[in-house]
């Protein structure tokens, strides 16, 4: 599902975040990337979401060789990759639900179709009964729980999380992994980034760490 | 269809939100378009006046008295010619008299004490629609007045170029006021999309990430713009209708006008229709600029 070879990337000349980063993440797998502060974490995910773009390498994202994709191209990737932030990223003056339909809407589908759909992802995280709250009325949790209630809408193959839980307390945090291992469970590519080693170590997930711009172990499964 | 409507109830929901900038935007724009209103509304009126006056143009060739009878045709065929003209009609000594007769009843027996009829011979010349302009009939005139036979040519010159530069001028003022105001009005529109755009920061981001296309992120932009351009143009158009139904019957037909036999009309469809087509284009230039200084995508 997602592949990247000798992939290099840098913040100017003097500052490269990522180095020859090899990987590979497959069909309906959940992956973490570890690594402390800095270490390109964010980087990393922000090249599979074409926020930044690479000097070197190849990266396939469904067969796809996105590195050296058009400009014009790159949106409609990204409607096959759901994607979480740390800070949530809704937006306050639209209600959950409006939030949640958001993706669809940018499909096109007909106003009916994306209130029908985003009420059946907000079930799947269990919030439907705030269908019509502003996010800013709702705890931490549960606004992550819309942002992946949004990420999720239209069912995309993967689902990209950038420190899901760096803002949530441990019993929080527990929820909003369960609720990723459930979207990974209906077929989905779950990559998720997070410095919480100790939540990871619990699970049965593949670990990639990342030090310094480099992985330094868990980029290729090993059977 | 379904986009459309998306788009529309998104760049209403924009106006919506910041209803006092979007009140001063298309307030600004209808000042502006009362203004070109007037300036069109004087030109069209000039427009119409300059018909008027050209419609009873006239160009009177006077001959010598010893134009001889082959001179005289010469003349004739050469002003046939002119596909401006529309009419020659000869005017020899007795229809020459008789007008002045007519014209001159108090004075008429001044000829009637003359041994001979000194009115000149003349050809009397009107001008179809497209041929009534000063020089138009300049041209023919010169053309004419070098001609063996004749005497004089006369079509009132001095005025007429005095009143056709008037009109000239007042098209050139209106023109350069217009654009210096329709830039103004632009810069106006680029400004409240401008705030728009930075409004809707963190949509644009969110759209982006969900995977919207350029033209899905900037549509509903260029809908607020050109909707914030037609309310515009046209509350400015109907203000220079008040003020035309208000103003004109007590200032203007009452005086000069009315005497002369003259009124003074509103802009036709065609000239609304124009204004209002300038209003959509102004949202669409003031928004295309801001979006292009303000919006990366």
């Amino acid at each position: 599902m997602i592949q990247m070879y000798h992939v290099h990337m840098s913040y100017g000349p003097d500052n490269p975040a990522l180095v020859d980063i090899t990987l590979r993440v497959d069909k309906a797998e959940f992956v973490f990337i570890t690594g402390p502060s800095g270490a390109g974490k964010t980087s990393l995910l922000r090249l599979l979401l074409l926020a930044e773009r690479c000097e070197s390498g190849q990266i396939l994202v469904f067969g796809q060789n996105v590195a050296r994709i058009k400009e014009s191209q790159v949106p409609y990737i990204r409607r096959r990759i759901g994607v979480v932030f740390q800070d949530f990223k809704l937006l306050p003056t639209r209600t959950v639900q409006e939030n949640v339909g958001v993706g669809l809407e940018v499909l096109g589908k007909p106003r009916r179709e994306t209130a029908k759909k985003s009420m059946e992802a907000l079930r799947l995280v269990g919030l439907e009964h705030k269908a019509n709250s502003y996010p800013l009325r709702l705890s931490g949790g549960e606004q992550q729980r819309v942002a992946i209630a949004r990420a999720i809408a239209n069912d995309p193959p993967i689902l990209l999380a950038d420190e899901p839980t760096g803002n949530l307390d441990p019993v929080l945090s527990r929820e909003i992994y369960d609720l990723l291992t459930e979207v990974n469970a209906r077929g989905a590519s779950v990559v998720v980034a997070t410095h919480d080693i100790g939540w990871v170590g619990r699970t049965q997930k593949r670990v990639i760490r990342v030090e310094r711009g480099r992985v330094v172990s868990g980029g290729i499964r090993e059977n | 269809m379904v986009r459309m409507f998306y788009f529309l109830r998104r760049a209403l929901s924009d106006i919506g939100r910041s209803p006092v900038v979007a009140g001063v935007t298309v307030g600004t724009v209808a000042v502006v378009f009362l203004i070109m209103g007037v300036f069109a509304l004087v030109g069209h009126n000039l427009e119409l006046l300059t018909h008027r006056v050209g419609s009873g143009l006239k160009l009177s060739v006077f001959l010598q008295d010893d134009c001889s009878a082959k001179q005289r045709e010469t003349v004739q065929k050469l002003l046939k010619a002119s596909a401006a003209v529309e009419r020659v009609h000869f005017v020899d000594r007795e229809e020459a008299a008789s007008r002045f007769r007519q014209r001159f009843s108090r004075q008429a027996n001044v000829l009637d004490e003359l041994d001979e009829n000194p009115l000149p011979e003349s050809f009397e010349v009107t001008f179809t629609p497209a041929g009534q302009h000063p020089k138009t009939i300049g041209a023919l005139s010169q053309k004419v007045v070098n001609s063996p036979g004749v005497e004089e040519v006369l079509y009132g010159q001095a005025w007429l170029d005095r009143f056709f530069r008037f009109v000239q001028t007042i098209r050139l003022l209106g023109l350069v006021v217009g654009a210096l105001i329709f830039l103004a009005a632009l810069l106006i529109v680029a400004n409240t999309i401008r705030l728009s755009v930075y409004a809707r920061q963190d949509d644009i981001h969110i759209l982006k990430l969900v995977g919207a296309t350029e033209g899905f992120i900037k549509a509903p932009f260029y809908i607020e713009g050109v909707l914030l351009g037609l309310l515009g143009a046209s509350l400015g158009i109907a203000l220079t209708w008040i003020a035309f139904a208000l103003l004109v019957p007590e200032i203007l037909i009452p005086g000069w006008l009315e005497e002369t036999r003259l009124t003074v009309a509103f802009l036709p469809f065609e000239m609304i229709a124009w204004m209002v087509g300038t209003g959509a284009f102004l949202g669409v230039l003031g928004t295309m600029s801001s979006l292009w200084r303000h919006l990366k995508i």
